[in-house]
C-alpha cells in the first residue's frame, strides 16, 4: 500500500470526531435495524477507507469520500461509525 | 497571465455587483434617489439580496486568487454561471412582462420594457463575456446526466 | 408473430437510470403508482427485432433489503412478478457501489443484464473497464451504454433478448465464508420443508435474508411450516453481525475483482468536488441556495404569469360564453358556473406547475438538489424537518398545490407526510386579496403592510409550531436519517427534464383534478338551489348554510355573511372577496367602504377574520393534491379538521386580544 507518514495510532474513535481533510478506516458499525442496512449499503462496511472532505455551512452534516464517491451524514450517525485514523487500518 | 486576468475579471465584476445589490437594498429603505437612472434600479430587496451574493462569490474568488490560496478560479467560475442564470431567469421574465402586456394589457397599465431591466439582467451581459472565455475549461469536468 | 417480453431495469439512484428508459422506451410509456404505496412506476414499451419488450423501471435503491419502500418494491417485483429479464444500470465511473446491488440481484435467480452506463464519462477520465472480463467473472451479459446519446441501446436490447431466451440460468452466487455458509445451509434444509415457500422463492436468497434478520422476509414465512425451526436457529444467533460479515464479503468479493477488470486514472480533484467548496461554502453556502430558490420562485410565479392570464381569461370567456348560449339556465349556470369553473380551478394551476417541475427536475439532474439539502439540513432539523423539506415550504409563499407536489423528493414517509400537513398554513399568494381588502379598509394605508406582514408571519410559526406538535404525538420519532449520496454535478438533458415535467403536469391534471372537479359541482350546487334563487345569495343553500353555522363562528364575531364567504373561499380563498361582494350586493369595487360600514364588523373582527382565511382548510385544489400525495382520505380529513379547528382557536385568540387592545386605547 501507499507509504504513511501518519504517526501509528490504533485507538478506536468515531467518524463524527475525524477532522476535515483525514482519512480514517471503519473498523466497526454501531447502528442498528433499517439505519444500519442502510450505512452497510452505502459501503461503511468494515475495513473501508474514508476521507474526510468538508462540513455544511452550519458544521452539521459532513461529506465524505468512501468507495470512490462522496455521502453526506449527520454526525449523529457518523457518531455510530468506529473508526481508526490513519492510512492503514 | 490567466489567473491575473480571472483575479481582475473578479474584482472588477464583484464590486459592480455588490455596489448595485446595496443601492437596490437602500432604494428599498429610503426611496428612489435622483441621479442613477441610468442604473435602472427596481428598490427590489430580494433583486438586491442575489445581486450581492454574486458579488460576495466573485470577491471571494478575486481574494483566493490575490491570496494564492487555490480553488479562487473555481469561486470565479461559479460566479459567472450565477450571474448567466439570474440574468436568464430576469429576461424570462422581461418577456412574460412584455406577453402578458401585450396580450391581455389594460389600457394605461403602464408597463414599460425599462422598468423590467435590472442590475441582474445587463451584468449578466459581462458574466458571459467570462463564460465565452473561461465556460468552456470549466464545464469541460462536467458531462451530461 | 411478435414475441412477448418483460424487462425491469434496477440500479442504483443517480446513474441515469431514468436518461436510460427514456432512450429506451421514448414516448411510449406511462406513469403511474405501486400499489400501496406512493412510490412512482413507470411502465414502458419497445419494439425489437420482433420482440414486443416491456419496460418496468424500478425505483432506484442502492440495496435489495427492506430499508426503505422502494427497495422492498423493487425486490418483490422481480420474486412476485419474475420479469424474463433483469437489467442494472451501472454507472461506470462508480463502480463499486453498483455492483454492490449486482451481489444481490444475482441472488434473486432472476437473468441479469448489465448495462455499463456513463462509459463515455469513464472513459473521458481516464478509466479503462475490460467488458469481457468483467462479463465472464459476473457470469452475465455486459453492455456498454451512454443514455444521454442513445448509445448502446440497440445491443443492450440484443443483449435482453438473448438472455431471455437463454434457460436454464446459471445462478452465481457470493460466498460469505463458512461459518455463515453453515448457517446458510442449515436455514436452506429446514425451508425445503415448505414446499410452497420453494415454488415460490430462490431458498439460498431466504435463508441469506433471514441470517440478515430481514424482518420482511421473516413475516412470509411466519404461516408456513418451516416458521418454529427457523426462529430456533436464528434466536440463537446475533444477525447484527452476520449482516455486516456479508455486506463485507459482497464488497470483498467485488474488490477481487474489479482491480482485474478495470484500471483507474485517479486525479486528486474533479470539477465536482471544486464546486462543492464554493456551493457548500460555511459563508456563501447558504445565501448561494437562497438566491437560486428567489430565481426558482421567480420563473415559477412571474414567469408563468401570462399563461396564468391566458387560461383565466380563456375560461372566463367560455363560461360567459356558455351562460348567455345555452337554455334552460339552469343548464347554462351548471356548465359555466360548476363545471368550467371547476375546470378553471384545476387548470390556473398548471404554468406554474409545469415550470415548477422543470426547475426541480434540473436542480435534482444537475445534483445541486443534494447540496441543497446537505446545506439546509441542519436548520430544518432544529424544527423537526429535513433539509429538503425547505423547497417546498418556500414555494407554499406562492402555491400550495405545486408545493405539496414538490414534497416527493422527500425519502422519508413521515418525513413527507409532515412537510404536506404543515404546507397549508404557509400563505399562499391567493390569501393575498383578502388580506389586501379587509387590511386596506380597517387598518388605513399605513398600517396595513404590517398587518400583511404580522399575517406572513403568523402562518410560519402555525407551521412551526404544528411540525413540532406533530412530531410529539402523530408523527414520532426522530426525522428520518441522513444519509445521502452527494451524487457527482452534470449537465442535464431537456428530454429527461421535459419528460419529468410532463409526467407531473399530467399526473396533477388526472389525479387532483377530479377531486377538485368534484369539490366545484358540490358548491355550485350548494349556491345555486334551491331552483330560482340568485347565485351564492342569502336564499341559496350555500346562504342556509352560512344562517346554521353562524352560532359557531359568533364567539369570533363574523356573522352568517362571512360565514357564506367561508364556505366559498374553500373553493379557492380569494374567492371570499368576490362573493363577499355579491352577498354585501356591491360588486368589488366599492365592497371596502360597504365593509366598513357594516355595524358587525370592527377592526378586531376583521383581524381575526384574516387569521381565519390564513390558518382555516386548504382550498379544494390543496386538498386535491394532499389526496393524491398522501393517498389517504384519513390525511385528507385530519387537514381539514386541524385547519378549522387550529383556525378557531387562533382567531379566537387574536380577536379578542385585539378587541382588548383597541377598546383599551
Amino acid at each position: 500500500m501507499e507509504s504513511s507518514d501518519s504517526t501509528e495510532r490504533t485507538e478506536i474513535t468515531t467518524l463524527d470526531r475525524i477532522g476535515p481533510k483525514c482519512r480514517c478506516h471503519v473498523v466497526g458499525v454501531r447502528a442498528s435495524g433499517a439505519l444500519r442496512k442502510r450505512v452497510l449499503a452505502m459501503g461503511m462496511v468494515p475495513g473501508v477507507e474514508v476521507e474526510t472532505l468538508q462540513s455544511a455551512p452550519l458544521g452539521d452534516p459532513t461529506e465524505y469520500r468512501v468507495k470512490g464517491y462522496c455521502l453526506s451524514l449527520r454526525r449523529a450517525e457518523a457518531r455510530l461509525i468506529e473508526v481508526v485514523q490513519g492510512d492503514e487500518p | 497571465m490567466q489567473d491575473m486576468t480571472k483575479l481582475l475579471f473578479g474584482a472588477v465584476l464583484g464590486a459592480l455587483y455588490v455596489v448595485l445589490g446595496i443601492f437596490q437594498i437602500l432604494w428599498t429603505v429610503i426611496g428612489p434617489q435622483p441621479g442613477f437612472d441610468a442604473l435602472f434600479l427596481t428598490g427590489d430587496p430580494f433583486n438586491g439580496f442575489v445581486l450581492l451574493v454574486i458579488g460576495a462569490v466573485f470577491v471571494t474568488g478575486a481574494w483566493k486568487l490575490f491570496r494564492d490560496i487555490g480553488e479562487g478560479a473555481v469561486f470565479i467560475y461559479i460566479g459567472i454561471l450565477l450571474s448567466i442564470l439570474f440574468g436568464m431567469v430576469e429576461f424570462f421574465a422581461l418577456c412574460a412582462g412584455a406577453i402578458e402586456t401585450i396580450f391581455f394589457g389594460e389600457e394605461g397599465s403602464g408597463w414599460a420594457i425599462t422598468d423590467s431591466i435590472n442590475p441582474l439582467l445587463y451584468l449578466a451581459a459581462i458574466g458571459a463575456v467570462g463564460f465565452f472565455a473561461w465556460g468552456r475549461e470549466f464545464l469541460r469536468g462536467l458531462r451530461a446526466a | 408473430m411478435t414475441k412477448q417480453i418483460r424487462i425491469a431495469l434496477a440500479g442504483n439512484p443517480n446513474v441515469g437510470k431514468t436518461t436510460l428508459f427514456n432512450a429506451i422506451t421514448g414516448a411510449r410509456q406511462h406513469v403511474g403508482n405501486w400499489p400501496g404505496v406512493t412510490v412512482e412506476k413507470k411502465t414502458g414499451r419497445v419494439s425489437h427485432n420482433g420482440y414486443e419488450i416491456e419496460v418496468v423501471d424500478l425505483p432506484g435503491t442502492y440495496s435489495l433489503t427492506a430499508y426503505s419502500a422502494d427497495e422492498v418494491v423493487a425486490r418483490d417485483f422481480i420474486l412476485e412478478e419474475k420479469p424474463d429479464v433483469v437489467v442494472q444500470v451501472v454507472d461506470a465511473t462508480n463502480m463499486e457501489r453498483n455492483l454492490y446491488l449486482t451481489t444481490q440481484l444475482s441472488e434473486l435467480r432472476s437473468p441479469v443484464v448489465i448495462a455499463l452506463n456513463m462509459a463515455d464519462m469513464a472513459e473521458a477520465r481516464g478509466d479503462a473497464i475490460d467488458r469481457d472480463r468483467l462479463s465472464a467473472f459476473l457470469e452475465m451479459p455486459v453492455v456498454r451504454t451512454v443514455g444521454t446519446r442513445k448509445d448502446g441501446i440497440s445491443s443492450l436490447l440484443d443483449a435482453v433478448i438473448e438472455e431471455a431466451e437463454t434457460s436454464p440460468h446459471h445462478e452465481h452466487t457470493i460466498g460469505y465464508g463458512d461459518d455463515a455458509e453453515r448457517m446458510i445451509a442449515s436455514l436452506v434444509g429446514v425451508l425445503e420443508t415448505d414446499q410452497s415457500l420453494a415454488a415460490r422463492y430462490p431458498l439460498r436468497w431466504l435463508a441469506v435474508k433471514l441470517l440478515e434478520g430481514d424482518e420482511d422476509v421473516l413475516a412470509r414465512i411466519q404461516e408456513g411450516p418451516a416458521a418454529g425451526r427457523v426462529q430456533n436457529i436464528l434466536s440463537s444467533i446475533d444477525t447484527d453481525g452476520y449482516e455486516a460479515t456479508m455486506a463485507d464479503k459482497r464488497y470483498e468479493a467485488i474488490a477481487a475483482i474489479l482491480p482485474q477488470v478495470r484500471t483507474v486514472n485517479t486525479r486528486s480533484m474533479n470539477s465536482s468536488d471544486i464546486i462543492d467548496r464554493v456551493v457548500t461554502d460555511r459563508y456563501l453556502g447558504i445565501p448561494i441556495f437562497l438566491a437560486l430558490m428567489w430565481g426558482a420562485f421567480e420563473l415559477t410565479f412571474t414567469v408563468a404569469s401570462p399563461f396564468v392570464t391566458a387560461i383565466d381569461t380563456a375560461i372566463a370567456w367560455l363560461a360567459e360564453a356558455v351562460a348567455g348560449s345555452i337554455e334552460p339556465a339552469w343548464l347554462a349556470s351548471l356548465l359555466g358556473d360548476g363545471i368550467i369553473g371547476g375546470v378553471g380551478a384545476v387548470l390556473v394551476f398548471i404554468p406554474n406547475i409545469f415550470i415548477l417541475f422543470l426547475i426541480l427536475s434540473i436542480l435534482e439532474d444537475t445534483g445541486y438538489l443534494a447540496r441543497a439539502a446537505f446545506v439546509m439540513d441542519r436548520p430544518m432539523h432544529a424544527l423537526g424537518l429535513p433539509g429538503k423539506s425547505f423547497i417546498p415550504m418556500l414555494i407554499g409563499f406562492g402555491c400550495n398545490v405545486p408545493a405539496i407536489m414538490a414534497t416527493r423528493t422527500i425519502e422519508g414517509e413521515k418525513d413527507r407526510l409532515l412537510t404536506i400537513l404543515i404546507n397549508p398554513f404557509i400563505s399562499c399568494s391567493a390569501r393575498l386579496p383578502v388580506y389586501v381588502l379587509f387590511a386596506g379598509a380597517f387598518f388605513g394605508q399605513q398600517a396595513a403592510g404590517g398587518v400583511v406582514f404580522f399575517l406572513y408571519v403568523l402562518g410560519i410559526v402555525v407551521a412551526i409550531a404544528s411540525a413540532k406538535l406533530f412530531r410529539s404525538t402523530i408523527l414520532p420519532g426522530e426525522s428520518s436519517p441522513f444519509i445521502m449520496e452527494m451524487p457527482p454535478y452534470r449537465i442535464p438533458t431537456a428530454l429527461t427534464s421535459l419528460i419529468h415535467m410532463w409526467d407531473k403536469g399530467s399526473m396533477y391534471i388526472r389525479k387532483a383534478g377530479t377531486i377538485i372537479l368534484f369539490g366545484a359541482v358540490v358548491v355550485w350546487v350548494l349556491a345555486s338551489f334551491p331552483y330560482g334563487v340568485e347565485y351564492g345569495s342569502a336564499e341559496s343553500l350555500a346562504g342556509s348554510l352560512g344562517h346554521l353555522i353562524e352560532p359557531l363562528v359568533a364567539p369570533l364575531g363574523f356573522d352568517w355573511k362571512v360565514s357564506v364567504a367561508l364556505i366559498f373561499g374553500f373553493l379557492a380563498k380569494e374567492i371570499v372577496v368576490g362573493s363577499l361582494g355579491v352577498l354585501y350586493g356591491t360588486g368589488e369595487e366599492s365592497l371596502s367602504s360597504a365593509l366598513l360600514a357594516d355595524p358587525n364588523l370592527s377592526a378586531a373582527t376583521a383581524l381575526a377574520l384574516m387569521v381565519f382565511v390564513l390558518i382555516y382548510t386548504p382550498c379544494l385544489a390543496t386538498l386535491g393534491v394532499i389526496k393524491k400525495e398522501t393517498g389517504s382520505w384519513k390525511w385528507t380529513g385530519f387537514s381539514v379538521a386541524y385547519g378549522l379547528i387550529a383556525a378557531w382557536i387562533l382567531a379566537f385568540i387574536v380577536g379578542h386580544l385585539a378587541g382588548i387592545f383597541s377598546g383599551g386605547m
